[in-house]
């Protein structure tokens, strides 16, 4: 196998993973929004499109409270039948499950919501409204996508919040965050990259994908021409199938 | 003593299962080297090709360079053998070290390597979807005849982006060269004759396959050296291969399954093109592999 270029320039792993990272560059006004909404409480409606960094804010809320013992973490895509809240607050504390009583003013992060059943909902609020829910942060990809109920909409009519654009700038403060110093690309070509796709994760992906074409053409920085390798619309290659018997 | 046996063969050389049987890759070649790169880098990936074209191949040669690779961990599923109602979790947390298991933890950077991952069900794609956001699973490779086909959500699709690597459909150059190479010098057919399977196959080299072993099984035990095509017309007729999938049922709903151009598909579950038999996308307007427009 051809050397890779990240390890050749020096990183063990592909600074440009598309993993939601907790390190939130570019969305970070979003993520002090949150974090005072939370304190105050409420239920909170966080909406943003694919990619845009709702997890990677998820990820950094947990970080953020997750010593005070406090917080509840679910994502909807692993649900296996009717989400029980009961079972989540015990299980949330070792004490709590063992002397099977709900734990008080909890901070609840649910991901995913657009699969909420009426059952769930009505179960959300009744926590909530019995105090075992402080802050319930609910995250979906828009307003109409979450699937919410009058009451629900009532309740959050204040604390809606979107995720941010990012800019050129953030976007070029969001790499330099994960390559440093490293000279092999320029805050101008990361300019262009974001120019041509703005949504965040899409974006890592086309810088990894500019890197690492002008590293295999053995080019020293990534240049304006490296650009032309994004006007593909998935790697496609053929072989031959009887390479491989 | 079997068929094989008697051409000198220790195994069936026309084995169509890739994992069980040793076959050679003759050179390293660039999907290969395109997958490994995504999977060492925490990409999710999709290798589509149809029916036969080398997918569960290329992933055995992905498994090979990853135990090649002591920092890498990997778990192999073959999503045929996942049934309905299993939770894709309970393989995956069978990766779990001793002391994980202990401490109640999850594995870390698991790579996911999927075969057959048109079986898996939504809630499977959105678990691994949770997992690999959560750093359990590093990587992911999905193999499958239709990505369109998939019943992923539109967050996975958007995680995997373009990260897709097609393998074509075989030629009739390649049903002559695999028959050549599984039978190394032991040969006893004619390019002529392997491609006159190759058409009763309906181009599918898995049936391809297994129709050339049957083929070779009925001259071996009728002591036969060739085969006329009046023989292999009158041979044809009941069709090995379909004789062994008559009794076939899908893997998802249990339903028998019907042949559609050469392929074997599920009326409930599936979608075939009209014209070339490939699972297609149920709202697809066109083909993606004969192009045929479905208008």
């Amino acid at each position: 196998m051809s050397d890779v270029w990240y390890k050749e320039l020096g990183f063990e792993t592909n600074p440009f993973s598309i993993k939601p990272n907790s390190l939130v560059i570019g969305i970070d006004s979003t993520l002090q929004k949150l974090k005072s909404r939370i304190k105050t409480g409420g239920i909170i409606l966080l909406t943003g499109d694919y990619g845009t960094g709702k997890t990677a804010i998820l990820k950094n809320l947990i970080e953020e409270f997750k010593g005070k013992r406090k917080l509840i973490y679910y994502s909807y895509n692993r649900k296996d039948g009717i989400l029980d809240f009961d079972k989540l607050l015990y299980e949330s504390k070792m004490l709590n499950k063992i002397i099977k009583r709900k734990p008080k003013k909890m901070i609840l992060l649910l991901d995913e919501v657009e699969k909420l059943n009426i059952k769930e909902r009505e179960e959300l609020i009744l926590n909530y409204k019995q105090g075992y829910f402080k802050a319930v942060v609910l995250v979906a990809r828009n307003k109409k996508s979450a699937n919410l109920n009058t009451e629900l909409e009532e309740l959050i009519s204040k604390d809606y919040v979107q995720m941010q654009e990012m800019t050129s700038e953030t976007a070029a403060k969001m790499i330099r965050n994960r390559i440093g110093s490293v000279d092999y690309i320029s805050d101008v070509m990361i300019k262009r990259i974001f120019q041509v796709r703005k949504n965040p994760r899409m974006f890592l992906e086309n810088c990894e994908d500019v890197c690492r074409y002008a590293f295999n053409t053995n080019s020293e920085k990534v240049n304006e021409k490296h650009l032309e390798i994004l006007n593909t619309s998935s790697i496609n290659h053929t072989i031959g199938p009887w390479l491989r018997w | 003593m079997n068929w094989y046996n008697k051409l000198g063969f220790s195994k069936d050389p026309f084995e169509i299962n890739p994992f069980v049987l040793d076959t050679k890759f003759l050179k390293y070649d660039a999907e290969l080297e395109e997958l490994v790169y995504f999977l060492k880098s925490s990409a999710g990936v999709i290798l589509e090709g149809p029916d036969g074209s080398g997918k569960s191949s290329t992933l055995k040669e992905v498994i090979k360079i990853l135990q090649a690779d002591k920092k890498e961990k990997y778990i192999l599923i073959n999503g045929k053998e996942l049934s309905l109602n299993q939770n894709i979790e309970i393989k995956i947390l069978q990766k779990r070290t001793a002391l994980q298991k202990v401490l109640g933890l999850k594995p870390k950077n698991i790579i996911l390597v999927l075969d057959n991952a048109d079986y898996l069900t939504n809630e499977n794609f959105e678990r691994i979807k949770y997992y690999y956001d959560e750093e359990i699973i590093k990587s992911f490779v999905f193999a499958t005849a239709n990505y369109h086909r998939l019943l992923m959500s539109e967050s996975l699709k958007k995680r995997i982006g373009r990260r897709i690597i097609r393998l074509r459909k075989p030629s009739s150059k390649d049903a002559i060269i695999i028959v050549k190479t599984r039978m190394d010098k032991k040969l006893i057919l004619e390019d002529r004759t392997i491609l006159k399977v190759w058409e009763y196959s309906k181009h599918n080299i898995k049936m391809h396959l297994v129709n050339i072993a049957s083929l070779l099984k009925n001259m071996v035990e009728n002591d036969k050296d060739e085969i006329l095509d009046e023989e292999l017309d009158e041979l044809f007729k009941d069709n090995f291969y379909r004789e062994k999938d008559l009794s076939k049922t899908c893997q998802i709903c249990g339903l028998k399954l019907h042949e559609t151009k050469g392929s074997w598909h599920c009326d409930k579950c599936e979608h075939t093109c009209p014209e070339c038999g490939v699972s297609i996308g149920k709202n697809d307007k066109i083909c993606g592999n004969c192009g045929v427009d479905f208008k």
